[in-house]
């Protein structure tokens, strides 16, 4: 298993703060929290010691760990597309398209992130720039989605100075090496502004894979899915890209009642992505290198809050657009699970290959840490 | 107080085949039993002691333990037999399998079938799946089992086998010995007189049940008496008082499920119609008693509690996500297991996302009253 927060394999204890008092005569009225299951008993990590959620450490082997981190510059969107992603995963229109679904925050302080996001963001207000360390993930279980399953998102959010050299990613985003699917997110407006577009888009590829290389880590077991952020202020640049216009501008939630469908339509997308980074943007360098060093390479284009903000504050309401986008290809990738759909030649569906044995060690483990626990209680 | 052993979960929770391992392995253990020791070196006297007050009173059921511990042994070896059989059938299977590609068959001048060809390997072929090799462990990993890579002619490379080692035997005969046939407290009946060295492995060996019996004072009961605790709850918890039966000491007492507080009496306890828990903002109170039944604020109450039923009053989303993440996070596999009724008032609006998750972790109805039935006379619980 892996801690969220030390990202290691590990181990987790369930503590017992026990009575170390033995008399004669019965202990009334003191508890003695010595067995599985008394309150005031947590799972903790046996390498770091921190607390680990009951439900994170139970259902490890039903729920699968899907790592999502945003790899990016500075100022490209990273926070808040977290930010406005946990915003749209708790819309009302997103339970209504998907009946059983909701998402739970595994602890006290995954909860207080998200209630925090989507505060701000309803109050027209961004979230606080990430700083330069390894901050604690939000945990959210996503349950029953539709077609994929359920599984736990781990989110971990950087700033975007780690991502500028292998070194950094070593240091504060090691967690990148267990993550099955990465998340670029590029903001090409921001990038245009301020360096050669292909060259940058370039030199966070090459540090990246330099710096998952140094953790001993493979890009080629790790599926890339890139997405191209502020896509409202992209849309000029857009004029001949007719569907990714009509992707960008729709904010409706019911073609996601067919989530199938909808990766078929995430895929397409993609494909005309992928023609728009080689031909609009001339970042055919990027492209190859990506195409090389990662099992698949997938691309979307989201708008998290609708319209450009004015000195950190939104003018309008947020709507935002596409954002579920990259975190259902991250799902779907991880999971492995959506094999019908988008198989065609401009939507590579993303399939690592299936590694039974690691599944079948998996599943034995797990049963017998129950098989443990039972004869421990 | 300080923190009692913990419980190792998880592949890294081996026990270390090497002699080295062991050592450090033991040491481990018996420093984690140290500490959940008392200072008072006294423990093994008093639990003779206490042993011989509590076992005058009541028939000690020999038989039964005896029974229970030739079960438990013969269920074991006749698993063993069989994944014996098992697996020594799938490594001959396997090794034929694997041998049919290379081996050429024929008939000789007599008529009869010859093998022709990796000689070398059908001897391998034999050794794999001769019965010393008993089971194949290569994807279990189980931390008692002797595991060696077996490097056979290029074609079986990489099989290997593995069997329980005579360590982890000796190890679990002990144990078992010790904790699961009740010899102590056979002894205890017999007033034998143990020698302090015995006195100090029962100590370490017969930990748990040393604690229970010291501090549960443990009492024999009538076989009428076993359904009444009912909805029994303990006070400072709030959970099931229930009835427990040692097997190997012959006894069954009442204790509560969570906090492990005994009650010796048999009827200190609160008993209620049932439990509901309360998720209501404007309500100040931690709890409150109407028609039988026993109202708790989930909110002021902090810590999870044995309810059967929830109703949600006056909250938000938050309030709602909030609680219901601390149900699923419970470490109480019972309590987790019930799937308990959750009465919403329908004058509050929570969003459909919750509704989606109440709906996933309770069996919800919309309900007609309102906050007005908690309105009532309360009592402090």
């Amino acid at each position: 298993m892996i801690c969220p927060y030390c990202v290691r394999e590990v181990s987790f204890k369930l503590s017992r703060a026990g009575a170390t008092v033995i008399s004669d005569e019965p202990v009334v009225g003191q508890q003695q929290q010595d067995f599985p299951g008394s309150a005031g008993q947590a799972y903790r990590c046996s390498a770091c010691n921190r607390e680990i959620p009951t439900m994170f450490v139970r259902d490890y082997h039903r729920y699968p760990l899907v790592v999502g981190s945003g790899v990016g510059f500075s100022g490209h969107g990273k926070t808040v597309f977290f930010a406005s992603m946990l915003h749209a995963l708790r819309d009302h229109r997103l339970a209504e398209a998907w009946p059983r679904f909701f998402s739970l925050a595994l602890d006290d302080a995954s909860l207080t992130t998200v209630v925090g996001n989507m505060n701000r963001l309803q109050s027209g207000v961004l979230p606080e720039a990430t700083p330069q360390t390894f901050e604690n993930p939000t945990l959210l279980r996503l349950n029953n989605l539709p077609h994929l399953g359920s599984a736990v998102l781990c989110m971990y959010d950087n700033g975007g100075e780690v991502f500028r050299s292998g070194g950094g990613i070593q240091q504060y985003a090691h967690y990148l090496v267990h993550a099955h699917t990465v998340l670029f997110m590029i903001s090409i407006p921001r990038l245009r502004e301020q360096d050669d577009l292909p060259t940058a888009m370039f030199s966070l590829l090459n540090a990246f894979i330099l710096g998952i290389q140094q953790l001993g880590g493979d890009t080629e077991r790790q599926h890339l899915v890139i997405a191209y952020t502020m896509a409202d202020v992209m849309l000029p640049d857009l004029a001949e890209w007719e569907v990714l216009r009509e992707h960008i501008k729709s904010e409706s939630y019911d073609d996601l009642a067919d989530v199938r469908a909808y990766l078929r339509k995430i895929y397409a997308v993609s494909g005309q992505l992928h023609r728009y980074t080689q031909v609009g943007l001339r970042a055919a360098a990027f492209l190859n290198a990506a195409l090389a060093n990662f099992a698949s390479v997938s691309f979307t284009i989201v708008s998290s809050l609708g319209a450009a903000p004015q000195e950190r504050r939104l003018t309008t309401q947020i709507a935002p657009r596409r954002v579920l986008d990259p975190i259902l290809l991250l799902i779907a990738n991880s999971l492995t699970r959506c094999k019908s759909c988008g198989s065609t030649d401009e939507s590579p569906p993303a399939s690592a290959p299936s590694d039974w044995k690691s599944r079948a060690q998996d599943l034995l483990r797990g049963s017998w840490t129950k098989v443990r626990e039972r004869f421990l209680e | 107080m300080r923190d009692g052993p913990a419980t190792e979960v998880g592949p890294a929770g081996v026990i270390p085949m090497s002699g080295r391992g062991v050592v450090h392995w033991w040491r481990k253990l018996t420093a984690s039993l140290d500490r959940s020791l008392p200072e008072d070196a006294s423990a093994v006297p008093k639990l003779l002691s206490l042993l011989r007050q509590t076992h005058r009173s009541m028939a000690l059921d020999v038989r039964g333990m005896l029974l229970s511990w030739l079960v438990f042994w013969g269920a074991a070896l006749g698993v063993l037999i069989g994944l014996i059989l098992v697996v020594g059938l799938a490594n001959y299977l396997l090794s034929w399998i694997c041998l049919w590609p290379l081996l050429l068959f024929a008939a000789n001048a007599f008529g009869v079938c010859i093998v022709l060809g990796g000689f070398g390997g059908i001897e391998a072929s034999r050794r794999v799946s001769s019965m010393d090799y008993v089971i194949y462990a290569a994807l279990c990993g189980l931390p008692w089992l002797f595991y060696r890579r077996y490097d056979l002619a290029g074609w079986l490379y990489g099989h290997g086998y593995a069997h329980p080692t005579m360590m982890w035997v000796l190890h679990m005969l002990i144990l078992s010995i010790a904790l699961e046939a009740g010899w102590l407290a056979y002894l205890a009946k017999r007033e034998a007189t143990v020698p302090e060295i015995v006195g100090e492995l029962l100590r370490r060996l017969y930990m748990n049940k040393l604690r229970a019996l010291l501090t549960a004072r443990v009492q024999g009961l009538d076989g009428d008496e076993e359904s009444a605790p009912g909805q029994a709850l303990c006070g400072p918890c709030l959970s099931r008082v229930e009835l427990y039966t040692d097997m190997s000491l012959g006894v069954r007492y009442y204790r509560c499920r969570s906090c492990r507080r005994d009650y010796p009496d048999g009827d200190d306890w609160e008993s209620f119609e049932e439990v509901v828990a309360i998720l209501h903002q404007k309500w100040n109170s931690a709890s409150m008693v109407k028609g039988g039944r026993l109202y708790v604020n989930a909110d002021k109450r902090g810590g999870l509690f044995d309810f059967d039923r929830v109703e949600i009053h006056e909250a938000d989303d938050v309030q709602v996500e909030r609680f219901v993440m601390a149900v699923s996070n419970d470490p109480d596999a019972e309590r987790r297991g019930r799937r308990r009724r959750c009465t919403i008032n329908p004058q509050i609006s929570l969003s459909q996302h919750t509704a989606n998750m109440l709906d996933a972790v309770f069996q919800v109805a919309r309900a007609q009253h309102s906050a007005r039935a908690l309105q009532g006379e309360e009592t402090s619980a």
